[in-house]
């Protein structure tokens, strides 16, 4: 046994040394390399996790968001369809309306221009008379003035149109 | 180079009572890299926006943090023993690829000792040494049991190896007391046989054939020191998981 143990070369102060070796370099890694890098990781851990709920919250609202868009449109496009129906609704009735005013316009004017076309159809009548009888006085002026009487009477001859009217 | 390989690492000189080994310079450098790194780490740290090395220890941690819930399947647990599995972790790993750096157990001095002449590297990788080895077996089986105390109480821990009541339990007890032993046996010389089986293969390569051969086998033995330290953290994290578990019986 003593032998393997020089063939070996183990000696108590060799081992001591090495434990005490490791005792350092498990002290100085733990203080210096495990103790933050481990609390590094740590925290950004908890931030991933916190930054996943984060997320989750943001993509609720998201939705909730949409939703409530989805809605308004729908309403907004409800609300659009009852205001054309009503305006719809409003053109009609003025056309309608202009339409009829128009129709009784156009039978005033119609009236108005038949009376208009009776009354100078009148006039013109009386006017052709009154120039026939001028013209029948003239002629037969002529014609009687040279049969020697100056004048024919006027009334006589308004009188004899009338005797032909009547006839 | 050395035609006669020392299972015992060389003292390259004596600071009092204590002899310095070229294999406890080697600890010594690899815990300079890891302290200067931890500064380094620490002073760099940054919460928001990590930069290149805090993102590579990052991802390291959460990755040996998630290898440790397989095993704990329990995150507070893990978190519990990753200071402990994780420090023997980069410390054996860092201590084997260290032996495998160039100028490792190749530079050193001539010496005579007991009238033949012997050469004596500078540097050996710490676990060629068995009292690195040996040291941190015994720190992880004291820390599982004193783990156990804590968690489980003295008394239920003792009754796991003292059982009166039962012979068949009683022999199971005393035999799970000697594999409390036979555990720093096995952590040491496993460490230990492998990473010096290592050293040796790697000299015995380079004096055969000396370009380019090694090559595969400096592979094969980076591979093997990151297996090894893989092993010799795994095994230490399972043995304190179950010394935090009750016993059935």
């Amino acid at each position: 046994m003593d032998e393997l143990i020089k063939k070996f070369g183990i000696e108590p102060a060799l081992l001591i040394a090495q434990i005490i070796n490791f005792g350092i370099v498990l002290f100085v890694l733990w203080k210096f390399a495990y103790k933050p890098v481990l609390k590094v990781l740590r925290d950004r851990q908890a931030k991933v996790k916190q930054s996943l709920v984060d997320a989750k919250a943001i993509e609720e609202k998201l939705h909730a968001a949409e939703a409530l868009k989805k809605e308004k449109i729908l309403e907004a496009r409800a609300e659009a369809e009852q205001i054309l129906e009503a305006a719809n609704i409003e053109s009609q009735r003025l056309k309608q309306r202009t339409i009829a005013e128009t129709q009784t316009e156009i039978a005033k004017l119609k009236t108005q221009a038949q009376a208009e076309i009776v009354a100078q159809k009148a006039q013109a009548l009386n006017q052709a008379k009154a120039e026939i009888v001028d013209l029948v006085i003239d002629a037969s002026g002529r014609v009687v003035g040279k049969a020697g009487l100056e004048k024919v009477n006027r009334a006589l001859v308004e009188e004899a149109l009338k005797e032909t009217e009547n006839a | 180079m050395a035609s006669e390989v020392s299972l015992a690492a060389e003292k390259v000189f004596h600071l009092g009572p204590l002899p310095i080994t070229n294999s406890l310079l080697a600890t010594w450098a690899v815990m300079v890299i890891l302290i200067v790194g931890a500064f380094i780490l620490n002073k760099k740290i940054q919460k928001e926006k990590p930069g290149g090395f805090q993102n590579l220890v990052e991802m390291i941690f959460e990755g040996a943090l998630n290898l440790m819930d397989s095993v704990t399947q329990d995150r507070q647990q893990s978190l519990k023993f990753f200071p402990f599995v994780f420090t023997l972790f980069i410390l054996i790993i860092l201590g084997n690829w260290f032996g495998l750096m160039p100028g490792v157990g190749t530079v050193g001095f001539h010496e005579i000792h007991e009238g033949k002449e012997l050469f004596v590297p500078l540097l050996r990788g710490s676990a060629a040494d068995l009292n690195f080895t040996l040291a941190l077996a015994a720190i992880s089986v004291v820390a599982t049991q004193v783990i156990a105390i804590f968690t489980l109480g003295t008394w239920k821990h003792l009754k796991k190896y003292i059982n009166f009541k039962n012979p068949i339990l009683g022999f199971v007890g005393a035999l799970e007391g000697i594999s409390e032993f036979a555990k720093i046996l096995s952590f040491s010389f496993r460490l230990f046989g492998n990473i010096f089986a290592g050293e040796v293969l790697l000299i015995v390569i380079g004096l055969i054939i000396p370009y380019l051969v090694p090559i595969p086998f400096l592979f094969l033995e980076l591979f093997v020191g990151f297996i090894q330290a893989f092993i010799f953290s795994v095994l230490t994290l399972v043995f304190l998981k179950i010394a935090t578990t009750a016993s059935e019986h």
